[in-house]
């Protein structure tokens, strides 16, 4: 039986994973390694912080600084670099992905530009802009016109202090505690992800969640928000001072649209998210207004007066969304894609597991996918993850289909009996 | 071959001997990358990602067997190590140092999947054969080395990165020790403990119970051959 192990290892050797170690798809590994390295580097050249000199020799070089800046402020008006340090070394909490809008953002009262690493602590204001700011593997969110927050940090989460306008946020999900929250007034809405907009106007507030759960409550001193959880797809309107007087309501016509943030970055297959390009274009002025009809951008995506709209609501509970980079295909394109050919496989799979009569069940989960160049499928995960039965029956089916361009894909699928 | 044209080549060339007192060695090429890249050069990362890379994606799919993650995993050990450059004080070789991260970036992976059951495709994806083989030969190494990875998959994971890394990667058991964190002693008795489990696996597993046969054939046949050749000389 040895000389059997012997020869078994001999050939394992040789042969295991040999041929998956070749046929690894080093072209997309490449390109989210290094942008992942690339942003890394950045955060740590913000968080650089020069060390002890002599006194008289701070005082020179900050003597030094003062004139150059002025100098700089003098010849080219404010600008804040792209690398600012200026917040005193303070924790980053991203950077900005894309600004697109004729007015400025500021980052700390300091026109920012694309790549600005922002910091906890930092009062951002969009004006006349709307900004998407990333923080790799953990959110991304835009900064919708005329919106101001602070940025701080919770237990273990990004807090985003919202004193007016709206922010929407595409959260990564975490397995314990809180990704990020939001506080509007004294109250926080704590989100566990995935997407949702949240609106102040004044003393009232209203979330639309599109994706995933959040709870609505007091801020805690320590640990998590004990509140109202609530679960997509809803709008809440509540008073920022009075939390407990909410109105939800499930209704999908009554749900804005999530943005899709596809163009400024792109989620990867274990679940960060990586910088791309940049800034989704600005809705026309006419389209903000909502007076008239709304004009399809160029690229397809869908316009924030047309978001606005019932009638561009989608239904969550029927089709399949494609949050991520199918959201930006045009609404012509086939019914019966790889897309809703998957979201169908999968909701078959689901609806033959066994269950009581009384019992009512509903799914949401995300089935991310990078595809090849082949228009294979390379890798599939469900996020959240599904019962083994459900994988293994829809397996056959992803593998099968083939999609029209490469790269990481996003399908979710929503399934109730 | 070391260059010796620069204050850092020069830098990095004193090296501590056994006596405290520093002797200067050339570096080898690959020493002068991580030397490189542990400065920042991003040159030299991508050199020393490219050279390891596939290396790195075998030891993981051994470890981790069939899964759709192989990919996000070479990343993660590419993120580490760019991470942790700096503080490789080359007292390891580089390998064995990569090793170990890919170890623990295996482990972290694992433990976090364990609530996040993956797709994959093909249980145990076909091995490439050797090219010299006949197809029916081809068909049935490919069903051989299935087997043993299937084996390995119901190996508890202690006594399967100890294995996987001994017996396959030809790591020896002080490198092993280095790289898990345990006593040399330990890493043997659980190769020990490995090798017998794996044997009685192999007993109880019924789908190797061909194979096994077919190893006695193989056996035969080439005993039968050098005795033949024996007889001949």
């Amino acid at each position: 039986m040895n000389d059997a192990l012997d020869r078994l290892i001999r050939e394992a050797r040789q042969d295991l994973g040999e041929r998956e170690a070749r046929e690894v798809n080093w072209r997309t590994v490449d390109e989210r390694l290094f942008a992942r390295i690339a942003s890394e580097k950045q955060a740590d050249r913000a968080r650089f912080i020069p060390g002890p000199r002599r006194p008289w020799a701070i005082a020179v070089s900050a003597a030094l600084a003062a004139a150059s800046v002025a100098l700089l402020v003098v010849v080219r008006g404010p600008t804040r670099p792209v690398d600012s340090a200026s917040s005193g070394g303070s924790e980053s909490l991203g950077a900005v992905a894309s600004i697109t809008g004729p007015g400025q953002l500021l980052v700390g009262g300091v026109p920012a530009a694309r790549g600005t690493v922002v910091h906890r602590g930092e009062v951002i204001e969009a004006r006349n802009v709307e900004a998407v700011i990333q923080w790799p593997g953990k959110a991304q969110w835009l900064a919708e016109l005329g919106a101001r927050f602070r940025l701080t940090r919770g237990p273990g989460a990004l807090v985003i202090e919202l004193e007016r306008g709206a922010v929407e946020a595409d959260v990564v999900p975490v397995a314990v505690g809180e990704a990020l929250a939001v506080d509007v007034g004294s109250t926080r809405v704590a989100v566990h992800g995935t997407h949702l907009r949240v609106e102040r106007v004044g003393a009232r507030a209203s979330i639309d969640l599109t994706e995933g759960v959040v709870t609505v409550g007091a801020p805690p001193r320590t640990g998590a928000v004990l509140g109202s959880l609530v679960t997509a797809p809803a709008h809440v309107d509540f008073g920022v001072f009075d939390p407990g007087a909410m109105i939800v309501t499930h209704d999908p016509a009554r749900v804005r649209t999530a943005q899709p943030f596809a163009e400024a970055s792109s989620v990867t297959g274990n679940g960060a998210l990586t910088a791309g390009s940049p800034p989704r274009a600005l809705p026309r002025p006419s389209e903000l207004g909502g007076g008239g009809p709304p004009v399809a951008p160029s690229t397809g995506r869908q316009v924030r007066a047309a978001a606005t709209s019932p009638s561009a609501v989608s239904t969550p509970t029927t089709t399949a969304s494609l949050p991520a980079a199918s959201a930006a295909s045009p609404p012509s394109s086939s019914p019966a894609g790889p897309e809703e050919t998957l979201a169908k496989a999968v909701r078959a799979c689901m609806a033959e597991r066994p269950r009581a009569d009384n019992v009512t069940v509903s799914v949401t989960t995300t089935l991310l996918l990078e595809v090849g160049d082949d228009g294979a499928v390379q890798t599939a995960r469900f996020d959240p993850p599904v019962l083994p039965e459900v994988n293994e029956c829809a397996t056959p089916t992803i593998y099968k289909v083939r999609f029209g361009r490469p790269g990481p894909l996003g399908v979710t699928i929503e399934f109730k009996n | 071959m070391a260059t010796w044209d620069g204050p850092f080549e020069r830098a990095s060339l004193a090296r501590a001997t056994p006596f405290g007192r520093k002797s200067m060695v050339p570096l080898t090429d690959e020493e002068r990358l991580v030397a490189r890249a542990a400065t920042g050069d991003d040159a030299a990362f991508r050199a020393l990602y490219e050279r390891h890379r596939v290396d790195v994606a075998r030891l993981a799919y051994r470890m981790l067997g069939p899964c759709s993650d192989l990919d996000d995993v070479v990343q993660e050990v590419f993120v580490q190590v760019y991470r942790s450059l700096r503080d490789f004080r080359r007292q390891s070789k580089l390998s064995t140092w990569l090793h170990r991260v890919t170890v623990n970036v295996v482990l972290m992976h694992r433990r976090s999947a364990r609530s996040r059951p993956a797709l994959t495709h093909d249980p145990v994806a076909d091995a490439t054969a050797a090219s010299d083989a006949r197809p029916d030969e081809d068909a049935e190494r490919r069903e051989r080395v299935r087997a043993f990875a299937r084996l390995l998959a119901k190996m508890p994971e202690k006594k399967r990165i100890v294995f996987v890394l001994h017996e396959l990667e030809g790591l020896s058991p002080s490198e092993i020790a280095d790289i898990v964190g345990a006593p040399v002693l330990t890493i043997r008795t659980r190769l020990f403990y490995a090798r017998r489990e794996l044997v009685e696996l192999l007993a109880h597993e019924p789908a190797l119970a061909g194979l096994r046969l077919g190893f006695s054939k193989m056996s035969a046949a080439e005993s039968g051959a050098e005795s033949g050749a024996e007889g001949d000389a």
